[in-house]
């Protein structure tokens, strides 16, 4: 993603002595071109439509992005930093979908490309650790290779995994716990 | 609205006395703030005041319903070795009243999915019910940082109402961004810009305006005990001006009939009644209005401290104070835009 406006701010009142990168933007087509790619090889053509034309991103670190919609209107003269729900994250150079935008084609299309996760691998995962092959209940179909992580205890979907042949385990490629970590 | 600090300064000057003074050294706190309780309270009560700010507040626990309904919750939590205490006028919040070693009450996996959120102290969920109290629809929270109120305000109104969440520190913003993230809410947009300059860039008008303006804080020196020296009276000047400002402009943002809630975590009357009195005397359009809702028994506004005579109107505004009910030191006023 192009750092194309980083602004860095040194706050001098005592509280907030604190720098910060941050950037924001238009999503460049090219990224919004490989989240419809991945939506469509895990979840189908059909959702597609589900991903807005109008997507900002804004990251507060260089390899954490959140993007989301442009708002409708009424806004132009203001500096938007988010609008909800999200569409989708671009962390460690990888663009995945949202939870939100995931939960919403489970809800019309049932659960795919997703593997249940016992209450040890959540916990794991929930700290941005990767999950054992022993902490995985069930593996949901289609198998590409990335898969969405439910909770086994109240079906809440968690994050994105990468199953690596060479380490044996699934790779974590975002979690919600990343919230927390990153961006306190 | 031009405001001379000067003249700020002059109005809210005080010379302690030697009462005044003994306190100040004994709680460690400045003077010139002892002196304002004595004023306010007399000495017995100001006594029990600073007993009451020496003690720690619970911290509150508030469930995101839209992911997990309470009881859930608070099974879930007290199996993890906290012990939570329902909170009478908040049905989906608890008092944190004692922890485990380990995990904190910020680290849970509960709250890393996004199951709850924690106040610092319950105050901050009364203007929320106060001004969502039958009402649906977009509400702006100005000064939205660190996101209490207006992630609570969006889980409210849920698919209702839209909630502009703005504030001018960034870093700060950033911490909403994650709040909104990990709670799964989907009505929020946050904006980056100085409260005082949003009547000229945001063209939408809202019948809810929230503005928790930033102030000395003083009604929090339970858990952060710095806030006893932390202002001096020129500093408290110059909020009281930034105070007013924002509050005579986000007047601006208001549609006719709507409300805009005034909340500062301060007891000073400087920071509260004297700005909402400033404001109503430059402005007719403005109406202080009694709280629609009574989550329990709230003391009044002030009409008059020391020298200063307020708007009668003002003892609708909301007190809540420290050793009166046991929470962090609070004021609100709820201002209607006249037709």
């Amino acid at each position: 993603m192009a750092p194309h406006s980083w602004i860095i701010r040194v706050y001098n009142m005592p509280t907030q002595k604190k720098k910060l990168e941050f950037k924001q933007g238009r999503l460049p087509s090219k990224l919004r071109d490989r989240l419809a790619d991945f939506v469509r090889k895990l979840y189908g053509e059909e959702f597609i439509d589900l991903i807005p034309v109008n997507l900002k991103y804004v990251c507060f670190e260089r390899d954490l992005c959140l993007i989301y919609e442009k708002p409708l209107r009424g806004l132009d003269n203001l500096t938007v930093l988010f609008n909800a729900p999200w569409i989708a994250i671009y962390v460690n150079k990888h663009v995945l979908p949202s939870i939100p935008l995931v939960a919403r084609i489970y809800r019309e299309k049932g659960v795919r490309a997703a593997i249940v996760v016992k209450e040890q691998g959540v916990k794991a995962f929930l700290y941005g650790n990767d999950i054992l092959v022993e902490s995985v209940l069930k593996k949901i179909p289609p198998d590409k290779g990335v898969y969405t992580v439910i909770d086994g205890e109240d079906g809440e979907i968690l994050g994105f995994v990468e199953w690596s042949e060479k380490k044996k385990v699934y790779v974590n490629l975002y979690d919600i716990g990343l919230f927390l970590r990153k961006l306190g | 609205m031009n405001i001379d600090i000067a003249s700020v300064y002059r109005d809210i000057y005080t010379t302690p006395t030697q009462e005044a003074v003994e306190l100040a050294l004994k709680y460690g706190y400045l003077p010139y703030m002892v002196q304002r309780y004595i004023d306010m309270l007399g000495l017995n009560n100001t006594l029990k005041l600073l007993e009451a700010f020496e003690k720690r507040v619970k911290p509150v626990v508030r469930t995101n319903t839209l992911l997990i309904q309470p009881r859930e919750l608070k099974k879930r939590l007290e199996k993890l070795g906290f012990q939570l205490e329902e909170i009478p006028w908040s049905r989906e919040s608890y008092w944190v009243v004692s922890q485990p070693e380990s995990p904190s009450i910020g680290a849970t996996h509960e709250y890393l999915k996004g199951y709850y959120y924690v106040h610092r102290d319950a105050t901050s969920l009364i203007p929320v019910y106060l001004a969502l109290h039958e009402y649906s629809g977009d509400v702006l929270d100005a000064c939205a940082a660190p996101g209490g109120k207006a992630t609570f305000t969006a889980q409210l109104l849920h698919d209702k109402g839209v909630v502009y969440a703005n504030d001018l520190v960034l870093y700060r913003l950033k911490a909403v961004i994650g709040h909104i993230a990990r709670m799964k809410l989907n009505n929020i947009i946050v904006t980056w810009s100085d409260a005082r300059k949003l009547r000229d860039k945001l063209k939408k008008r809202f019948y809810r305006v929230l503005l928790d303006a930033p102030c000395s804080g003083e009604g929090r020196i339970s858990v952060d005990p710095g806030r006893k020296t932390r202002t001096s009276l020129l500093d408290l000047a110059i909020m009281v001006k930034r105070e007013i400002e924002l509050l005579y402009s986000l007047a601006d943002l208001v549609e006719k009939n709507g409300l805009l809630v005034y909340i500062t975590c301060s007891i000073a009357p400087e920071e509260n009644e004297y700005v909402v009195n400033k404001v109503l005397e430059a402005r007719s359009d403005l109406e202080v209005v009694e709280p629609p809702l009574k989550l329990f028994n709230y003391a009044k506004g002030l009409t008059e401290y020391r020298s200063l005579k307020f708007k009668d109107e003002l003892e609708h505004c909301i007190r809540i104070w420290p050793h009166i009910h046991g929470l962090f030191g609070y004021t609100i006023c709820l201002l209607r835009k006249r037709n």
